[in-house]
């Protein structure tokens, strides 16, 4: 399996990565891999090649009657036994399933067809057509299907084909939705702006382009549809509207076993079960299907759960020798997820402490760890990450699991996210939300109430009581930001984590935000932990810094020492990809990315993208060692790098402007 | 209110559409009903009174005016067979369907979200063994169930009645007894599909950010899953419940057959072998305009448990 621990959110192994759909021709050959794909796909083709030669040949044994031989039971003559009229209940099976079949088979041939006929002129042609299909798709979803089937056969007689067609079309609504729905998201794709450039006429384009995207979904229904189709003739047949006797129909089988219940119950499981497994192993393709084309979490229950992972069975807690004022101090922390059968970590062994009052901010590009060293220090990196170290939050020593952070969260660390916008329950008021973090921290009713009132005057936003009524998307952004500030500060957290707070936001509002962070963090002495990815934010806010890069602590220094002397190269690239305005400079973006922690090599990680590179850097890991008071480097070359000034020496305060690292 | 209004004015032009398609369809599919009436050797004379008799005679666009006005005043004609009102016919079985229905639907949302809540939060061994229940259960025909619970349950065991109904206002306790096989059968395969619904539901919740949000709080995990997770999750439950109702509907027309329910099953199955085209045509119409009414229901419940709706 390939590994696709691609960034540092990358919650599982890699085939649960968020890869909307996989290569096609793979899929079907990994299918083909997978046993339970290939029982399930063996027994439909098995039983409907025998139903074919069963019928094609005309093995007249089915329609013969025996009674003498009435009602037995399995036998090495007749393996499923016989019927009322001694007529052997395998072969019976066999013959009527061309009928079931080829009649289920049918109906979805029907439905595709004419689905996505429908559903590409819906999603493409334009408005009026696509309101009219809309409409024609809600009519048939909304008729009832057997009764639709019943009131065919009330003027039809029996007719398993002309049933079969008119439940095509009632099932062709499914279809109309999924191939519309794929053909609307393909639309709007550059390469089809480039093909209708280049003058491709529209069947041209539907054909070559957007229908093959709209395969996908079609296949997995269809195979659903198959059973689905198999059930609805089977109950016709065994209403009695299934082929005329003496042609046996599986549902019609059925209802002769009802009739017979009494005398040899037996005959209810082999009609029974040959519908049952059938419909199983069809329904069963479609999700193994499911499964191979597209990357899904919720499909396959070994990836099933999603809280915050438990800790190792061997959690070493122990007080790490921090001083009185540390709020958090970790030593070896490392967080790793399962990728095929081993551990790959994705933070690998990393210290540091930050103290009561200080500003630290933890900097790096994305996918070095930032993140879920955030999400360690509160007990929620997500299942199945695996946390071992030794931590102490709050004067607590704490193991890696959930429990021992129950009593911390909120009231001693707390938590502020990337995405103001998905960051709150989006089905609760903005005061409900509030008053529950508050009560939660021991505060009666009417307290809660007034405390909201205050906090969200303290995060300064206006109109607070239309505020408190509104549900988080009627928010802007930087509203919504200052909410989940006031949810995060509820319960008068010594340490707040924020989490790259002003990504996600417009610029004219990132500086408010940082100013509010600030203005709260001096008033309230709480401690701030700020991860982000832009040096000019850090220049502005922080009293320290630590720079992380793939997974590891490269330097550590307050944030004076840092601007001044930047000893690891990797820091004076991020510093020469950070603009400032009042510095006239060339920006250097870093060349190459964060390798993925798989590939993380064992010894500099930042070797292969260094300007500085020499053999030494190759030769084995690289400790963290100190260069001056608070000042650590990982750098075999810092002794030479400390001669050397900076590129770009930033001041305090720096301008904030868009960082370069990207997300 | 005004969502109200927009979701009546969806509903009023589907229920012609639907009512439209299901006249067109009965009349226009190429076959004589005349004829098969009349009887394989009836003489063309016959065939032809029999015709007139019906009003078959008239061109198709008149007898759809005067089919759909009367619709319009409540009545859908009368029988062909022994000139019963069909609303009359349908006013007396309907109930019997309808509250197998409903039971049925309840029953399947007061088990199938449990299952699916408790699949998707304790995961595991008991999450595998959920999930390929509700697998196997969705393949199971549900006449199928009714005939192998009749057997066990009635015939060997003998702890309820095999087949029959007693109304409700007879006797209360006959009417659970009856109702009991019968409401579970139609219930069995939503259960299983209400329950992967919420499994998935709350599996994608407890992804979102907002309850990364809500643990970091401080607030208690109960409330997490239960309270904020599951209301969430309950905006996609309920929109599928229009498209359960539907189901549930053509299973019970099914499963009636096999308990002698006098429900509209057996109403519509006797006509269907009388080839009585208004009864049918009658059922079609009223079913079709429950199913208008549920989704509007539902629309309704949406909007009161999704704030996004209401907007």
């Amino acid at each position: 399996m390939s590994i696709e621990l691609a960034t540092e959110t990358a919650g599982g192994p890699g085939d649960t990565s968020p890869v909307p759909v996989r290569h096609r021709s793979h899929a079907v050959a990994r299918l083909l891999r997978r046993p339970g794909a290939v029982l399930c796909l063996s027994w439909v083709v098995l039983v409907f090649v025998a139903s074919c030669v069963f019928r094609l040949l005309d093995l007249g044994r089915p329609l013969e009657q025996k009674l003498i031989d009435s009602y037995q039971s399995p036998s090495g003559d007749h393996l499923l036994g016989t019927d009322m009229l001694g007529r052997d209940v395998l072969a019976r099976l066999l013959y009527g399933g061309w009928e079931t079949l080829a009649g289920a088979a049918v109906a979805v041939a029907i439905a595709i067809v004419l689905g996505t006929v429908l559903g590409l002129a819906a999603g493409y042609v334009g408005r009026a057509v696509d309101t009219v299909v809309n409409w024609l798709q809600d009519i048939l979803i909304t008729l009832p299907t057997i009764l639709v089937l019943l009131a065919v056969a009330t003027v039809l007689g029996n007719n398993v084909w002309a049933a079969m067609i008119v439940l095509g079309v009632l099932m062709s609504a499914t279809f109309i939705r999924l191939v519309r729905a794929s053909t609307l998201a393909v639309r709007e794709e550059l390469y089809v702006d480039a093909a209708k450039v280049a003058g491709l006429s529209t069947a041209r384009i539907l054909a070559r382009h957007v229908l093959p995207n709209a395969m996908a979904p079609v296949l997995i229904q269809g195979s659903a549809a198959l059973g689905a189709a198999l059930v609805v003739q089977a109950g016709l047949g065994f209403l009695g509207l299934g082929a005329p006797p003496p042609v046996p129909s599986w549902g019609g089988m059925i209802a002769e076993a009802a009739n017979a219940m009494s005398i040899q119950p037996w005959l209810l499981v082999p009609s029974g079960g040959m519908i049952i497994l059938t419909v199983l192993a069809l329904n069963l393709l479609g999700d193994y299907l499911r499964d191979e084309l597209y990357a899904s979490r919720t499909t396959s229950p070994e990836h099933a759960r999603r809280r915050p992972a438990r800790g190792p069975q061997q959690a070493p807690v122990g007080v790490p020798e921090a001083g009185p004022d540390a709020l958090v101090a970790v030593r070896d922390l490392t967080v790793s997820f399962p990728v095929g059968d081993r551990l790959v970590p994705v933070v690998s062994g990393i210290s540091f402490t930050v103290r009561r009052g200080e500003v630290v901010g933890l900097v790096g590009e994305s996918g070095c760890g930032k993140t879920m060293t955030g999400l360690s220090l509160i007990g929620l990196v997500p299942e199945p990450g695996v946390v071992t170290g030794r931590m102490q939050v709050a004067g607590h020593a704490v193991d890696a699991g959930p429990r021992s952070f129950r009593g911390l969260r909120g009231t001693r660390i707390a938590l502020i996210s990337q995405e103001p916008m998905v960051a709150l329950d989006p089905s609760f008021t903005v005061g409900s939300l509030l008053t529950e973090a508050l009560r939660s921290h021991g505060r009666n009713r009417a307290d809660a109430r007034t405390r909201a009132r205050e906090l969200l005057e303290l995060v300064g936003i206006p109109r607070i009581e239309d505020v408190l009524r509104s549900y988080p998307h009627q928010l802007s952004g930087g509203m919504a930001q200052r909410v989940a500030i006031a949810l995060a500060i509820s319960g008068d957290p010594e340490l707040l984590i924020a989490d790259e707070p002003t990504t996600a936001l417009d610029v004219t509002v990132q500086a408010e935000i940082l100013d509010l962070l600030r203005d709260l963090q001096q008033r309230l002495g709480m401690g701030l932990l700020l991860i982000t990815h832009d040096l000019g934010v850090v220049a502005d806010i922080c009293t320290r810094v630590i720079v992380m890069y793939a997974g590891e602590i490269v330097e550590e220094a307050p944030v004076g020492q840092l601007f001044d002397q930047p000893r690891m190269p990797y820091t004076r690239a991020l510093m020469a990809s950070t603009p400032v305005l009042d510095v006239v400079q060339e920006l250097h973006g870093i060349p190459g990315t964060v390798p993925l922690p798989a590939a993380w090599p064992d010894h500099c990680r930042f070797a292969a993208r260094c300007d500085l590179v020499v053999d030494r850097c190759r030769s084995g890991p690289v400790p963290l060692e100190p260069v001056a008071v608070g000042h650590e480097v990982r750098c075999v070359r810092s002794a030479e790098l400390a001669l050397t000034p900076a590129t770009v020496s930033l001041e305090t305060p720096a301008v904030r402007r868009q960082p370069v690292g990207g997300r | 209110m005004r969502y109200l209004l927009t979701r009546l004015a969806y509903a009023l032009p589907m229920l012609f559409g639907v009512s439209s398609l299901a006249f067109l369809l009965l009349n226009l599919l190429p076959n004589d009903i005349a004829q098969i009436k009349a009887g394989e050797d009836a003489t063309p004379q016959r065939i032809a009174e029999i015709r007139a008799g019906l009003g078959l005679d008239r061109p198709v666009l008149e007898r759809y005016w005067d089919w759909l006005s009367s619709v319009l005043r409540g009545d859908l004609g009368e029988s062909w067979h022994n000139g019963q009102q069909v609303v009359d016919g349908i006013l007396a079985t309907a109930p019997v369907t309808l509250s197998m229905v409903v039971l049925s639907l309840l029953l399947s949302l007061l088990v199938g979200v449990p299952i699916g809540v408790v699949a998707a939060v304790r995961g595991g061994v008991l999450d595998r063994v959920l999930v390929s229940s509700a697998v196997v259960a969705l393949a199971v025909p549900n006449f199928w169930l009714a005939l192998l619970m009749v057997y066990v349950f009635a015939l060997s065991l003998g702890i309820v009645p095999a087949t029959g109904y007693v109304p409700l206002d007879v006797d209360p306790g006959q009417w659970v007894l009856h109702l009991v096989l019968p409401v579970i059968a139609v219930a069995s395969v939503a259960v299983s599909a209400i329950a992967r619904q919420t499994r998935s539901a709350m599996l994608e919740n407890l992804d979102r950010d907002y309850v990364r949000t809500l643990r970091a709080t401080g607030i208690g995990e109960w409330s997490v899953v239960y309270k904020h997770a599951l209301k969430n999750a309950g905006v996609p439950i309920l929109t599928t419940l229009g498209i359960q109702f539907v189901n549930l509907s053509g299973g019970s027309i099914i499963v009636e057959q096999v308990f002698a329910v006098p429900g509209l099953g057996q109403y519509t199955m006797t006509a269907l072998a009388r080839n009585d085209v208004p009864v049918v045509l009658g059922v079609l119409v009223v079913t079709a305009i429950a199913v208008v009414l549920i989704n509007l229901v539902v629309d309704l419940l949406n909007s009161a448990v999704n704030p996004k709706v209401r907007a």
